[in-house]
């Protein structure tokens, strides 16, 4: 049993839902009509594309190409997690994108080699598929944890370099910053793992459900994403936690305020 | 030893020090005196690291202070700010985390002790189950000042360490320091710092008052 194919024809027929909130829009004065268009215009052309492209990666499989547009996602990912910590991407730039990439890469492929026991680990319908799953998953929680790690020591400048004035190393100054953004970063993970599977049918379990699979084999699936999940969150909020850290204070344990937007 | 020499400091255009040169000698009890706005919190903003001077130098123990020799003043010195920023956690919890760190490894807090501080700064043993949000201004100062002496340094820097203090506290808080072996840097427009036994700096008129 194969997913039932949508013809393009019944495809443009979803768009009259659309009516709904438009005449919502139209009725309340909502102003919603214009970014809701391009929204929609803009995901819809965004994944035209994708899906040609992928189309082409997955009728290729060639493993440099599938790394290549897997560092093209993560470059994507960073670039947006770094504009909502309204950090200036330039300096901090290399040294997220490695930890990113290495908390992305390395769970994929462990998860290829010795879960879904690939043989071709950089086969692109897991490396890719299942790469953007944790980085689209992982996102909200790096960008939670990140950016407090930052915003509360500047918020606590006093209470910070009272701890530094107490002969405390960076890092011990930072500990305390560090252990609560991680734990931050976690509870939207936290929070959808609990009600995983009975309020929201996760996209992976849909897909391999509508792929035909049976339910069996998509909460195996589900399981694996989700633990895959929590490692490259936890292991990338660290890893640019401290990466960063190197760059973003300065040579007397001072937080370097140029490397943020005013704000 | 620490020693200023023809520091200035400009803050948000504004000169707060100008051409300042200072000497406080090992084991000396120096008393900074200004009214606000002659820059007394940031000369201790400059002895650590958190202020660079646009002119002058600051030399700390015959090494001119930069990005390196700035952690070693930090691991020699007690510092408390005029605003105690003490971290939001129960007292005892904050004593701990001192006696944690690095540069007090070969320290131990000992409870005796403590409790011969609390009992001379007339601050109840019920305070160490307490949160430090919950003290009062004068409570928090009193407990900063604790830390300060607990980790047993060989220099004070204290920034308006009675402010919150009554009369009677602020007497004995001085006296206290008197009776103390390291040396002592104290910024402070509190009268009760001038008495015998320090030496006061006007930081308004450079000149030394006593």
């Amino acid at each position: 049993m194969a997913t039932v194919d949508i013809s393009l024809f019944s495809l443009l027929s979803v768009f009259i839902l659309l009516a709904v909130p438009l005449l919502l829009s139209y009725i309340y004065k909502l102003k919603l009509s214009g970014p809701l268009a391009y929204s929609v215009f803009r995901m819809s052309l965004q994944l035209v594309l994708i899906g040609f492209f992928l189309k082409f990666l997955f009728l290729r499989n060639n493993a440099l190409l599938n790394i290549f547009w897997l560092v093209i996602m993560v470059l994507v990912a960073v670039y947006s997690a770094l504009r909502s910590f309204s950090m200036k991407a330039k300096e901090v730039l290399p040294a997220t994108f490695l930890s990113f990439f290495l908390a992305t890469f390395i769970v994929v492929l462990f998860v290829n080699f010795f879960v879904v026991r690939l043989r071709y680990v950089f086969d692109a319908r897991y490396l890719i598929i299942l790469g953007g799953m944790l980085l689209g998953n992982s996102l909200r929680g790096n960008i939670i944890g990140i950016s407090s790690f930052y915003k509360s020591i500047r918020k606590d400048k006093n209470r910070f370099l009272y701890i530094l004035a107490q002969g405390a190393t960076l890092k011990e100054a930072t500990l305390p910053y560090l252990r609560e953004s991680v734990t931050l970063a976690l509870k939207p993970t936290f929070a959808s793992m609990a009600t995983m599977g009975i309020v929201a049918l996760p996209g992976m379990m849909t897909g391999v459900i509508l792929g035909g699979a049976s339910p069996v084999v998509a909460i195996k699936y589900q399981i694996m994403i989700m633990i895959a999940i929590v490692v490259s969150t936890i292991s990338s909020v660290f890893l640019t936690i401290v990466m960063t850290r190197a760059i973003c204070f300065n040579k007397y344990g001072i937080l370097r305020e140029d490397l943020f937007a005013k704000s | 030893m620490i020693k200023f020499e023809g520091v200035s400091l400009a803050y948000r255009g504004k000169q707060v020090i100008s051409n300042l040169s200072l000497e406080i000698k090992p084991k000396e009890r120096i008393i900074v005196w200004a009214p606000s706005g002659f820059g007394k919190t940031s000369l201790l903003r400059l002895l650590l690291g958190f202020a660079k001077p646009a002119q002058g130098k600051i030399f700390f123990e015959d090494k001119l202070l930069d990005e390196n020799t700035v952690w070693l003043l930090r691991r020699k010195a007690a510092y408390l700010d005029q605003d105690i920023s003490l971290p939001e956690s129960k007292v005892k919890d904050w004593f701990e985390f001192l006696f944690s760190l690095q540069v007090n490894a070969q320290l131990k807090l000992n409870f005796d002790y403590l409790g011969e501080l609390f009992d001379y700064f007339e601050l109840k043993k019920e305070n160490l189950d307490k949160d430090i949000s919950e003290l009062s201004g004068g409570q928090r100062q009193r407990i900063g000042l604790i830390s300060a002496v607990l980790l047993k340094r060989s220099y004070f820097l204290l920034d308006e360490p009675t402010s919150f203090l009554d009369h009677h506290l602020k007497e004995k808080t001085a006296d206290f320091f008197l009776k103390q072996e390291s040396t002592l840097f104290v910024v402070s427009h509190d009268y009760v710092w001038q008495k015998e036994g320090f030496r006061v700096f006007d930081l308004e008129k450079k000149t030394w008052l006593q």
